[in-house]
């Protein structure tokens, strides 16, 4: 049996004295704010970074291992985030058998072990295409087999399951759990229905770890302890109420969900056809709040890009506000409506928080930084003194908001959002959630996770090859609930 | 082959024009792919045609000159030539993945990769490229929507020119992150300089071999009529 002791690990100011001993065969939940150092940690482990003060030591039955004699990239896997970021070989074939490569194993054990890991997560007959050809869910399989063709005695996943639908993350689950009993697993993750899977719970905070135990003990009643700075989202079974609670409603001043039927269309999709990718024929009322869900790959962000002009029908049309778009009126349709690309965090162009907020305003107007102006941030649960920073230097929270910032300074009549809360922890995708709740405008809002719109909603579409198959008011959404997890949507 | 065409005779250009006609026509790709090649040719046939053609005599104005039969003939050889070396490489283009053609190049590096682990390293080079440029262009249309997206486009020719510019910095900024990832990748699963092999899966079939065998024999003959 291997045990990795990780023993008072400094890095910088991310990590301040981290201890655990994490044993082959165990599988660590490890939660924490965006931030807080998770990332660092694996890195640290996995020997990509060296700590500043600390030691990482490996022991077999008791016996100190030697790293100059050991592989560190051997004995601990990676593997990160993004499917499509994470693959090296050209081919499937190669990126299965790249590692096997360097162990130095010749070439025909190399196919025959290639062909049989393809085989065992379903890549068989694809051995020769290139990984860009395959969807988000088949990329993150062939990353962790190419990984766990290694057979590291440790595996990290590092937000890995974050990105893929149901379907998709149920069939990494099943591949890491079958390898279980060989492999000590460190879940880097935000979800808290993933870490009860687990065996045990860590949570980094202020650059220090605290163990919870049993995943199941520290989730009492639902809701993780809140020392942790961890607050409970999608526990409580309560958030899984619909919004439609008429009383709230009217008092919030929202229009009543009847009410909403009589408002005007704010977007509406004419039989429109785009290069057969996607089929749309639906109404927006002004007002409604709509959840967009499914499956990964089955165009829910190509349908927000047809909503914002990004793409125009072949046939039919597509009207806002009563008017037709086409290309010559596309910039009315883009001052009325806002669209905020999935990671939009990770696409900031301007230079500091302030210029991107403003991105577009002459150079006069962007030296007016008056309080009025920087209010905008503090809108956004963003302090002032973040004005002049640069993008880069904020956290995932932070850009995000960030972004929300500069999509809606202009003040849009609609407002489209990509997987909003994605990578995103607890504290922050409550921030973002609060605020979104008390948003009055037209919202369309694209997410894998029911749960992630249910209390905002007023109707629900469901989105499967190119087509919305189901379109359903908020209250009647459990009558779809087996439609919706067949479609590998969580809820 | 490229090099043996530009050596050849008439023989060889006429072997290779007929083994090219074969090509298009087993290849069974559509012929509009090469209506961009007639564009390119015409004007090479333009260039060389004046270059070679109009010949004038010594220490005389240009406008003295007259067409030149010899002249003439050398320009139709090098277009002939060109046309012959343009047409394989968009045959080639057209039936081979981009991938697939760096994985053929880094193929034939394998024996190198005995003399130098250098050439390991610049047969992966060449792969990687040919995978990251996909990824960057995917990164750069990803920062092109968001800037759509603020606001309008501007008019003025100048102001576009600037507002490229200000796009670079985050796109090179992204590309930097993107590159170190894909090295955090390379070193997870323990690439070492002179490390890399291409794995291709399958064997060489007898198709294969008569493939090798037929280019082979093209490419000596159109060496023996150098």
């Amino acid at each position: 049996m291997k045990v990795l002791q990780v023993q008072n690990i400094h890095y910088g100011n991310i990590l301040n004295g981290v201890d655990f001993d994490w044993h082959q065969g165990e599988i660590i939940a490890l939660m924490g704010a965006n931030g807080s150092g998770k990332s660092t940690l694996a890195r640290v482990l996995n020997g990509l970074l060296e700590p500043k003060e600390g030691e990482i030591r490996l022991t077999f039955d008791d016996t100190v291992c030697d790293w100059n004699t050991v592989k560190r990239w051997q004995e601990i896997g990676l593997v990160g985030q993004h499917p499509r970021r994470q693959t090296i070989g050209a081919t499937v074939a190669e990126e299965l058998g790249f590692g096997l490569l360097n162990l130095g194993w010749d070439r025909q054990s190399v196919v025959n072990r290639v062909l049989e890991l393809a085989a065992s997560v379903g890549l068989e007959g694809k051995e020769d295409q290139s990984p860009a050809t395959l969807s988000g869910g088949e990329r993150q399989r062939l990353v962790t087999a190419a990984i766990l063709a290694l057979q590291p005695s440790f595996l990290i996943l590092d937000e890995s399951l974050t990105m893929l639908d149901m379907h998709a993350q149920a069939n990494v689950l099943k591949l890491l759990f079958k390898v279980h009993a060989q492999t000590g697993q460190l879940w880097i993750t935000h979800d808290p229905e993933l870490a009860r899977q687990a065996d045990r719970l860590l949570v980094i905070k202020n650059g220090k770890i605290s163990d919870l135990g049993n995943p199941s003990e520290a989730f009492v009643n639902g809701e993780m302890y809140s020392p942790d700075g961890l607050r409970k989202v999608y526990i409580n079974p309560i958030s899984l109420d619909p919004k439609q609670k008429y009383s709230q409603i009217m008092d919030s001043g929202k229009p009543r969900a009847k009410d909403l039927l009589e408002q005007p269309a704010a977007l509406e999709w004419r039989q429109a056809n785009y290069d057969s990718r996607l089929h749309l024929n639906n109404v927006v009322r002004t007002g409604e709040f709509i959840g967009i869900v499914g499956p990964s790959g089955s165009g829910k962000t190509t349908l927000l890009e047809s909503a914002v002009g990004l793409i125009l029908p072949n046939e039919g049309q597509l009207i806002v506000g009563g008017e037709q778009i086409t290309k010559a009126n596309l910039n009315i349709l883009r001052t009325k409506i806002r669209l905020v690309l999935q990671e939009a965090g990770e696409y900031l162009i301007g230079r500091s928080v302030y210029h991107e907020i403003f991105y577009g305003e002459s150079q006069q107007d962007l030296k007016i930084k008056n309080k009025e102006r920087l209010a905008i941030l503090e809108n956004f649960g963003l302090p002032v003194s973040m004005a002049d920073v640069a993008p880069e230097r904020l956290s995932g929270g932070e850009r995000q908001k960030v972004a929300l910032a500069a999509a809606l300074r202009t003040l849009p009549e609609i407002l489209l959002l990509d997987e909003p809360l994605l990578g995103l922890d607890a504290t922050s995708r409550v921030g973002i959630q609060t605020m979104i709740s008390a948003w009055d405008m037209t919202i369309l809002y694209v997410t894998h996770d029911l749960r992630e719109v249910l209390q905002d909603a007023d109707r629900i579409w469901l989105v499967e090859n190119g087509n919305v198959v189901l379109d359903c008011s908020i209250q009647s959404w459990q009558e779809h609930q087996e439609q919706f997890r067949a479609a590998g949507v969580r809820c | 082959m490229s090099l043996l065409i530009t050596m050849t005779r008439w023989q060889g250009l006429l072997l290779t024009s007929f083994a090219l006609l074969g090509l298009v026509l087993l290849s069974r790709v559509p012929i509009k792919i090469y209506g961009s090649l007639i564009v390119v040719l015409f004007w090479v046939g333009l260039f060389y045609g004046l270059v070679t053609g109009w010949v004038w005599p010594e220490n005389r104005a240009i406008w003295f000159g007259h067409w030149s039969m010899g002249g003439l003939a050398q320009a139709v050889d090098m277009v002939w030539r060109i046309s012959l070396i343009f047409g394989l490489t968009r045959l080639y283009t057209a039936v081979t993945m981009p991938l697939a053609q760096g994985v053929g190049i880094a193929y034939f590096f394998n024996p190198l990769i005995r003399i130098t682990p250098k050439a390991a390293d610049f047969a992966l080079l060449l792969t990687l490229t040919l995978r990251f440029i996909p990824l960057i262009v995917e990164e750069a249309i990803l920062i092109w929507k968001v800037r759509l997206l603020k606001s309008e486009w501007p008019h003025s020719k100048i102001k576009r020119f600037w507002e490229i510019i200000q796009l670079i910095v985050p796109l090179i900024l992204l590309s930097l992150r993107r590159a170190e990832e894909l090295s955090e990748n390379l070193m997870s699963r323990g690439y070492g300089s002179g490390n890399y092999r291409t794995l291709t899966l399958h064997e060489q079939t007898s198709k294969d071999r008569l493939g090798v065998l037929i280019v082979g024999v093209w490419g000596i003959l159109l060496l023996v009529w150098r």
